[in-house]
This record gives C-alpha cells, sequence and structure tokens, in this order.
C-alpha cells in the first residue's frame, strides 16, 4: 500500500519536473526531509484526538484504514502516504480528478450527506474522516461502526488543524506539521511577491443568481492572505462559519465590480452568465473571469490547497511565476 | 338598476389598477443596492449616467420589472380562465397540476441533461402540457366537470412534487440551487429571459384578449351555450391550451409561482360584480399588480439577499384564501 | 364514490374473507425478510439467520440488527401508517384521491419540521452552528405533529364554516392549505436553509435513511392509539358511508365522528412524517387496493390496509437502497414511482 502511494508520489515528482527550479528544488527537500523520517518512524503507541465537536477520540494505534466522507478525508490521508480505504462521491461526478485515476477504485460510500452505512460496516474502517455540517445527524450510526472525527472544514484555521489531527491519527504528526508549514511559507512568500490590489470574487452556483463565499471561507481567505480583496466581505458568524456565503444578486455583483472572477465548477450551464448585466462586468471585459476546479469548493486538504495556491499564482500574478499548467 | 351603477365604476376601478401598476414600475426601477433618484433615473433614460446606474436600471430591474408584469398578467388571465371554463372558483394554473409538472420538466431536464437555456419554455411548456392533459383527461372524457378537474389536478400536483423531490436528490451538489429555483424568483432575470418567453406569454394573452364573447358564452350554462351556437369543448379546449402555454411558459424563467392565478381572477371578480366582459383584462392587469409589487417586496425585505418570490406570493395569497373560504358565495363559485 | 361500493362477489363472503386475511398475515410476515436479506452488502440467508440469532460476525450482526431491522421494522410501521390514515381520509371525504398529503396534513408537519431548522440556529446562534440540529432532529417527531395536527384543525375549521361539513370542501380546502404550506416550505427552506438543505430535503423527499431502534420506540405507542382510534371508529365510520341524511336519521353525530376520524388520520399520517418525512403515494394507492379487494367490510378493508401499506413501504424502501447502490432512492419517490401506473389505471376506471 505504502509502496503504491510512494510510486504514486514519484510520478507526480516527473509531472512537476517541467517546472521552475525552485520548485524542484522544494520538491526534493520535501522528499528528503519528510517521506524517509516517516518511513523510518514506525509508531504503535495509543492516540489521543480531539476534533471541532470538542469531542475526544481515542485509539489504541494509529489508523491505517481510513474512511472519507468528503474530500478532504482522502486528500490528506494520501499526502501523509495512505491509501484511504472508502470515499464519498458526488453522484454522476464521482471523485474529484485532482486526487488521480487511483482513487476511482476505492470503493464509494455514496453521497456525503447519506454515506451508506452497510458498505461502511462491510469495510470497517479504523478511523472515518467526516464534515461536520454533514455528519452532525447521523454522527452516533457511524460511530457505531468506527471512531470519527468531525471536521469544520471552512476556514485557514481549520484546514490547518484538520492536516495537523490527520497527521497525528496517522501517527505522522512531524509530516503533517512539515505540510503546513511549508503551506504557511509558501503563501507568506507569495503573500510578499503578490501585486494584490485587486478585487475578486469567488462564485458558484448553476443557476440565475450566483452564490458568492465571505471572507473567511478558506479559498477567499487564502486571496485576501494574498492581499486581494474579496467583495464577499466578513461573515456575519465568524465563530461558527456559518452561512459561507450568499446569493448575491447581479445588481449588486455589478455595484462591487470585481476585478477578477473564479467560478466554481457547475454540471450545467451556469444561468447568470447569460444575463444581460454579465458583460457589463469588469471581470468579464477584461477577460478575468476563470474556471476553477473542484478543489476549490473542499480546499481544506493539503493536495487541494497547494493546487489552489497553484492556480492563484498562475492566473492573479503571471509574470512572477512562468508556470502555465497544474496538476489537476 | 344596479348594473347600470356599477357599469360607471368601471373606468376608475381599471384606472387605479394601471396606476398602481405605474407607481410599483416606477418604485421597481428606482429601488436597488442604493436608490435611485428620480432625476438620474431621468438622465439613464436619456441615455445619460455612469455605466453601474444605467447597467442597473437597464438591464436589470427594466426587464425584471417587464417580466414581472407580463407574467403576473398571464397567470392572471390563465387562472380566470381556468376558473371560468371550469366553473370552479378554485381553479388555478398551481391547482391543475400545470406549474407542477411544468417545474418537473425543467428540474428533470436540467439534472439529466445540460440543455440550452433557450429550449427550457418548450421543456417546461411539454411538462405543464402533459400534467394539464392528464389531469383533464383523468376528469373526464367529453365533459370537463369543475370538482373532478381540481382534484385530479391535486393528484398530478402530488404526484410531480414527489417525482421532483426525487430528482432534487439525485442530483447531488446541485441540490441547493434547484430548491432555490423551486421556491420561485425573478432574481437575475433579464433581457435574455424575457425574450425567451415573451412570445409565448403575449400572444395568448392577446388571443384571450380578444376571445372575450366565446370567453363570457362558456361561462353560461353548457345548453345555453350551446343553444347560443358555440362548440363547447372545443372551445374549452382552446381556452385551457393557451391558459396552459402561458403558466408552464412564465414556470420556465422564474420557477413555479402559484397562487397569482387564484387571487387575481377573484380579486377582479369582486370588483366587477356582474359585468363579466371585464373579468379576464382586469385579472390580467390585477396579475401584473401583484406579481410586480410580490417582486418589489421580495427585492426590499430582506435586503442584502432576496426572498423567494413565491413565498410572497403564497404569503400574500393566504389572507384572501381565508377570507374567500369564509364567504359563501365564492366558495361555491361562478 | 365511496359509498357506492356495493359487494360485487357476494358469493362465499366469509372464505372469500378468510383467504384474504391468510394473504395478508402472509405478506406481513413475509416482507421484513426481504427488508433483511437485501442490501448495499450481499449477505447470505445463513448469515441474515445468523445474525438474528445473534451468531453472526460483528459485521453482520451490525448490518441486520442495528441497520436493517429497525429500518425494515419503522418502514413497516410508517406503511401502516400512512395507509390507516389515508384510509380514513378517503372514507370521511368520500374522495378517492384524499390522502395526508393532499389534504395539508403532511404539508403542515414538514413547514414546522423547516421551521424547526430555522430555528434551531436561531435559538442556537453563535459559537456552536451545529448546536441547532440536535435541537430541531430531538423535537421533530413532536413538532412535526404538531403542525399536522394544527394543519387538520385548519382545514376542519376552514370547511366548517356556514354550517355543515361538506366532504367536497373539505378536499378543496386542504388542497389550497397543502398548496400554500408547500410554497412556504420550499421558501423557507431556500432562503434560510443555508447548509442544511441538504440534510433537510433528504427528509422532505420521505426517506428512512439512518433511522434506529429509537425512532421505532417514539413511533409505536402513536402505531398503538391509532390502530385503537381506528377500531373504535369502525361502526361510526360505516355508518358514515350511507348518506347523510340517513347516517343522521340513525342518530350519527356526523360532525363530531368525521372530526375524530381526522385527528385520528392526521395523528397517524403526521407522527410517520416526524420520523421519515412525508410519503405520498402510500395513503392514496394502499386504500384503493384494499377497497377493491375486500369489498365494503370495513374491518377486512381495515387488514388489508395495514398489511398492502406494510408491504409497500418495505418493497419500496428495499428497492430504494438496492437499485443504485451505495446511493439510495427514498422511501417516498419509489413508491411514488411504484404508484404512477398504478395510480393512472385508478382513475381510468373511475365512473
Amino acid at each position: 500500500m505504502l509502496s503504491n502511494a510512494i510510486n504514486a508520489d514519484k510520478e507526480r515528482i516527473r509531472i512537476k519536473a517541467g517546472r521552475g527550479l525552485w520548485r524542484r528544488l522544494l520538491i526534493s527537500i520535501t522528499w528528503v526531509t519528510v517521506v524517509f523520517p516517516v518511513l523510518a518512524q514506525a509508531e504503535n503507541s495509543p492516540v489521543t484526538l480531539t476534533d471541532d465537536r470538542g469531542k475526544t477520540i481515542e485509539l489504541t494505534q494509529p489508523a491505517t484504514r481510513p474512511a472519507a466522507i468528503s474530500t478532504f478525508g482522502a486528500d490528506v490521508a494520501r499526502a501523509l502516504g495512505i491509501q484511504p480505504v472508502a470515499i464519498t462521491t458526488f453522484g454522476l461526478e464521482g471523485t474529484p480528478a485532482y486526487l488521480g485515476p487511483e482513487m476511482n477504485k476505492i470503493p464509494s460510500l455514496g453521497p456525503r450527506h447519506q454515506p451508506n452505512l452497510e458498505r461502511l460496516s462491510r469495510i470497517a474502517p479504523d478511523l472515518v474522516f467526516a464534515i461536520r455540517r454533514y455528519t452532525e445527524k447521523d454522527g452516533p450510526q457511524i460511530e457505531a461502526i468506527a471512531p470519527m472525527v468531525a471536521l469544520d472544514l471552512i476556514t485557514l484555521q481549520d484546514s490547518l488543524h484538520a492536516v495537523a489531527l490527520a497527521g497525528d491519527a496517522f501517527g505522522r504528526s512531524q509530516q503533517a506539521q512539515q505540510i503546513n508549514e511549508q503551506f504557511m511559507t509558501r503563501l507568506n512568500s507569495l503573500a510578499a511577491q503578490s501585486p494584490g490590489g485587486r478585487t475578486v470574487a469567488i462564485l458558484t452556483s448553476g443557476g440565475e443568481t450566483p452564490f458568492v463565499y465571505y471572507d473567511h471561507f478558506l479559498t477567499a481567505a487564502l486571496l485576501e492572505r494574498l492581499h486581494f480583496d474579496n467583495v464577499g466581505g466578513p461573515p456575519p458568524n465568524p465563530d461558527s462559519g456559518i452561512p459561507l456565503g450568499y446569493r448575491i444578486s447581479l445588481e449588486t455583483l455589478l455595484t462591487l465590480n470585481p476585478d477578477v472572477i473564479f467560478l466554481l465548477p457547475s454540471n450545467r450551464q451556469r444561468g447568470f452568465t447569460l444575463n444581460p448585466v454579465w458583460p457589463y462586468l469588469q471581470a468579464v471585459k477584461n477577460d478575468q473571469v476563470f474556471e476553477v476546479g473542484q478543489h476549490w469548493k473542499e480546499s481544506a486538504g493539503p493536495i487541494a490547497r497547494s493546487l489552489v495556491l497553484d492556480d492563484m499564482t498562475r492566473l492573479l500574478f503571471p509574470d512572477i511565476t512562468p508556470v502555465k499548467t497544474s496538476l489537476r | 338598476m344596479r348594473q347600470a351603477s356599477t357599469e360607471t365604476n368601471i373606468t376608475p376601478i381599471y384606472g387605479a389598477t394601471i396606476l398602481v401598476i405605474a407607481a410599483l414600475f416606477l418604485i421597481g426601477l428606482l429601488a436597488g443596492q442604493q436608490w435611485t433618484t428620480p432625476e438620474t433615473l431621468w438622465s439613464v433614460l436619456q441615455g445619460q449616467g455612469s455605466i453601474i446606474e444605467r447597467v442597473s436600471v437597464l438591464e436589470l430591474r427594466l426587464p425584471r420589472n417587464l417580466l414581472a408584469m407580463l407574467g403576473g398578467a398571464a397567470l392572471g388571465a390563465a387562472g380566470a380562465i381556468m376558473q371560468g371554463v371550469t366553473r370552479n372558483s378554485l381553479a388555478s394554473p398551481g391547482l391543475t397540476g400545470v406549474i407542477a409538472a411544468a417545474a418537473f420538466g425543467v428540474v428533470g431536464t436540467q439534472t439529466f441533461f445540460t440543455p440550452d437555456a433557450l429550449w427550457l419554455p418548450v421543456i417546461s411548456l411539454g411538462g405543464g402540457f402533459l400534467g394539464g392533459m392528464l389531469t383533464f383527461v383523468i376528469a373526464g372524457r367529453g365533459r370537463l366537470q369543475p370538482e373532478r378537474v381540481v382534484l385530479a389536478g391535486i393528484a398530478v400536483t402530488a404526484l410531480c412534487t414527489a417525482l421532483t423531490t426525487g430528482t432534487l436528490l439525485v442530483s447531488g451538489s446541485e441540490a441547493a440551487e434547484l430548491y432555490y429555483w423551486l421556491a420561485g424568483s425573478l432574481m437575475g432575470r433579464g433581457w435574455l429571459q424575457l425574450k425567451l418567453v415573451a412570445v409565448w406569454l403575449i400572444l395568448p394573452l392577446v388571443a384571450v384578449l380578444l376571445l372575450r364573447r366565446p370567453f363570457r358564452v362558456l361561462q353560461l350554462d353548457d345548453e345555453l351555450a350551446l343553444a347560443m351556437g358555440l362548440a363547447v369543448g372545443r372551445w374549452r379546449l382552446l381556452f385551457l391550451l393557451l391558459a396552459l402555454i402561458m403558466a408552464a411558459a412564465l414556470v420556465s424563467v422564474t420557477g413555479p409561482v402559484i397562487f397569482i392565478g387564484l387571487v387575481a381572477p377573484h380579486i377582479a371578480r369582486r370588483l366587477i360584480r356582474d359585468q363579466f366582459q371585464h373579468w379576464l383584462p382586469l385579472s390580467a392587469l390585477l396579475g401584473g399588480l401583484l406579481l410586480l409589487a410580490a417582486d418589489t417586496l421580495a427585492r426590499q425585505l430582506a435586503f442584502p439577499q432576496e426572498l423567494p418570490v413565491g413565498m410572497l406570493t403564497a404569503l400574500i395569497g393566504a389572507p384572501w384564501l381565508l377570507y374567500l373560504l369564509n364567504s359563501r358565495e365564492s366558495a361555491h363559485g361562478g | 364514490m365511496v359509498a357506492n361500493t356495493r359487494e360485487p362477489h357476494k358469493k362465499p363472503l366469509l372464505q372469500r374473507t378468510t383467504i384474504l386475511l391468510w394473504f395478508g398475515c402472509g405478506l406481513i410476515f413475509l416482507t421484513p425478510w426481504l427488508g433483511l436479506q437485501f442490501g448495499a452488502t450481499d449477505l447470505s440467508w445463513q448469515q441474515v439467520l445468523a445474525g438474528l440469532l445473534g451468531e453472526g460476525s460483528s459485521h453482520v450482526e451490525r448490518v441486520v440488527m442495528d441497520l436493517r431491522l429497525p429500518r425494515t421494522l419503522i418502514g413497516l410501521v410508517i406503511g401502516i401508517h400512512f395507509a390507516l390514515s389515508g384510509w380514513l381520509l378517503q372514507l370521511i371525504t368520500r374522495n378517492p384521491l384524499a390522502e395526508a398529503g393532499i389534504l395539508g396534513i403532511s404539508g403542515g408537519a414538514s413547514l414546522v419540521a423547516v421551521a424547526a431548522f430555522v430555528v434551531g440556529d436561531w435559538i442556537q446562534s453563535g459559537d456552536n452552528p451545529y448546536g441547532g440540529i440536535p435541537f430541531a432532529l430531538q423535537y421533530l417527531p413532536l413538532l412535526a405533529m404538531l403542525g399536522g395536527l394544527l394543519a387538520a384543525l385548519a382545514v376542519y375549521g376552514l370547511s366548517l364554516r356556514n354550517g355543515g361539513l361538506s366532504p367536497v370542501k373539505l378536499t378543496l380546502t386542504g388542497a389550497v392549505l397543502a398548496g400554500m404550506l408547500h410554497a412556504l416550505t420550499t421558501g423557507g427552506l431556500a432562503f434560510w436553509g443555508h447548509a442544511h438543505t441538504e440534510l433537510v430535503a433528504q427528509w422532505l423527499a420521505g426517506s428512512l435513511y439512518g433511522t434506529t431502534w429509537a425512532h421505532l420506540k417514539a413511533l409505536l405507542p402513536w402505531t398503538a392509539l391509532g390502530m385503537i382510534g381506528v377500531l373504535i371508529l369502525l361502526r361510526p365510520l360505516s355508518a358514515m358511508q350511507l348518506e347523510d341524511e340517513q347516517a343522521r336519521s340513525l342518530g350519527l353525530h356526523l360532525n363530531r365522528w368525521r372530526a375524530i376520524a381526522l385527528v385520528v388520520a392526521a395523528l397517524m399520517a403526521a407522527s410517520a412524517v416526524g420520523i421519515v418525512g412525508p410519503v405520498g403515494f402510500i395513503g392514496l394507492l394502499v386504500p384503493h387496493i384494499s377497497r377493491r379487494l375486500a369489498g365494503s367490510g370495513l374491518l377486512v378493508q381495515c387488514l388489508m390496509c395495514t398489511a398492502l401499506g406494510a408491504t409497500l413501504a418495505v418493497v419500496a424502501d428495499t428497492l430504494g437502497r438496492t437499485i443504485f447502490a451505495p446511493y439510495e432512492l427514498p422511501v417516498g419517490v419509489v413508491s411514488a414511482a411504484l404508484g404512477v401506473p398504478f395510480f393512472l389505471y385508478l382513475l381510468s376506471r373511475q365512473p
């Protein structure tokens, strides 16, 4: 299992090899500093975790067979070199493509708001990574099958905390910590290089009226860190993080007139882009509307969030980095 | 004697209705994130003003107002037709399965295919048509008995609602989107949507307004109408078909908006008393007024968000409904 | 229309009834097996048996005892609830298309339930955004029942004005109220639903997903109460089937018995809605089939309703969770889909 993951990592390195020298260096350093110590590290000590509900979960040994309700679990497991045993999928869309084709071979648990309990019981994972807002109702039933950590996964802080917690759960705390540190280092260095100053909006929906995210939502928060101004504005309940955003009328959007618009994926023709106002938006006029991948919607995982940073660098300050593609 | 006195009263009613519509229309043009002043509006209409003001007024509020007015008028007329033709005071697009079936058509197609927006009115029409036909076929071959039409319509609505809900669940991550659509809203609708449905709304509307005479005769006894040389069954079908086209076409762009078609004709009938030749036009006007009012409210009540307009029309419809059900004469229908 | 159901097969009445009763008993005992045997994971019948006897592996035991058995039993019970409630409503409104959904009872229950989520959020606003969910879920059955009862009483009160209670007026009032409640529910969910939309939408579709023994325990007292209510109502109901004047001359307080029947029907439907959400077609179809099979004897009709309602619910749920596994279709949708052809047939056969 582990060798598979290593092979996959090698593949990724080969793909990325075409990029700039600094990235290649960075990855080599990662490889040496992160993966090798982990391979040497073979802990079997009990693990105590405290999830976002404030609940304490005790594991007799680090988890090796995690199940993921939400993409985050699969993402973080892969980033830490562990193969998840079951994941939830998005109906006809399946698993997000950015996690690689091998994810499609992992047994599906059905939709994240209704994970299939019988399947979960048969697969018998030793830990379930759950997204809190979808599993609050059926939590007890999932916990009867396997220990579960329920995570908020909304803000940057949530993401860092969740990755650290996953590191603890897998007995790879150090590696997780390094992933977090590297991410923050990269974020800060990008922030230092960022031209910033422009206003941005992250829109989702396939309907007539787009839904815009507040500042605290991870991707919006990353943009803010890079000195861009998210037009969604501050959330009304910063403590809880819910709601994630609101439906914005095109009229209001026109008043805010963002310089850049990111469109999250939709399987339908987006109704609001057909509105006559759409062409009047500055971002549309200047060709600054970008369709981004599924990893922008659930971006708390280490792979997703660094892909998001890739996208942001590529799309928002192309003169600084010549990188043109991102691994999807 | 009374006839004569009410006849003179009709003109002020029309006048007042049109005045209110005009006022609402103006408010609808001015209201928004920042209220446009009348002076700015004037300069915008002359092709001046900042781009934001111009776009807000001309591209967003104007087509939306027009759509609300036209759509409301279509619903009002459709309701009057259904109530008149089936002689049931509770018949309306919402209660004959047309709206629910049209909505199911749109939701189903959007979930399983990616249709071009251009086709939505047609799909909706197909759905509404099937729903309406199902209702009327079930209700009775040949003679359309009022009660059976409504009973069958209720059953068809229940069926379509169940199927729509099921489809929503399959659509997964887009479920929330479709729910918003199902609540009915005019948010974000512009010239494009107006253009898509204008033909489907205006042509039938004009047609039924021109065909007021046969419509009036249809409300009489079947025997009487036959005696007056009217092919009752055929005319009924024609009228129902026109009503159906209007209701279904509107649903394709706004989502289901019920109760306008129920309430507008009732208010109209109260106002006109026994001058039935005015029922249809006044129903249309009042329908336009109601939807325009509901939409303006929906835009302002929960600012900066918008309420689904379908919810507001239901809330406007509710008190009227209670009133209606408590008064004997209207419970038996006209 | 119901009143006119004559006894078409008068011949050996006793024998026919006996056969039907055996048939019903058979169904009641066989269908749970269906629910236990089929699911998202394959188990052999020996494994299911072992699970039931407590001798299986922990996986088998969990699937059989904690997941499938409570779910199947709740399926049985809600099937009975919806079927009997529909049967009562069709009798008192003399409308073959009446059922809890169409008369606004399910609509009232749904609206109150969605409101519970919104209010739950509002009460618990602040640090914990999820505080509202347990609040809403805990009181959902009770609140839904309250909503259903209120809707039923409103329908009754509104149609009672101006003297008598005509069955047609009852139906129309209910239908209009149901339409309004539905619009408000959808609007409320769309506007205030926020992050819970999928959760509430799943409930609104009528799903048995995630039901546990606790749900069954919450439901059973109402089942018992409802059944007793139905038994008490049997005699007045058979008198009510006569024309109003005749029944009145028999000394029956028509309106009072209608109100009681309405309350019993509302209780049964709304308590089931509170647990699994609105499930429509069972209450519409099962009474029809029962009447056709059982003839005019109300007791036999009622027993057939019980057996067939339970069967339909369990079959629909089992299909729903096996066809697209690991995805699930809610029981409300499957029963509607199963019901469509049958429904059309029934309507075309009406005089």
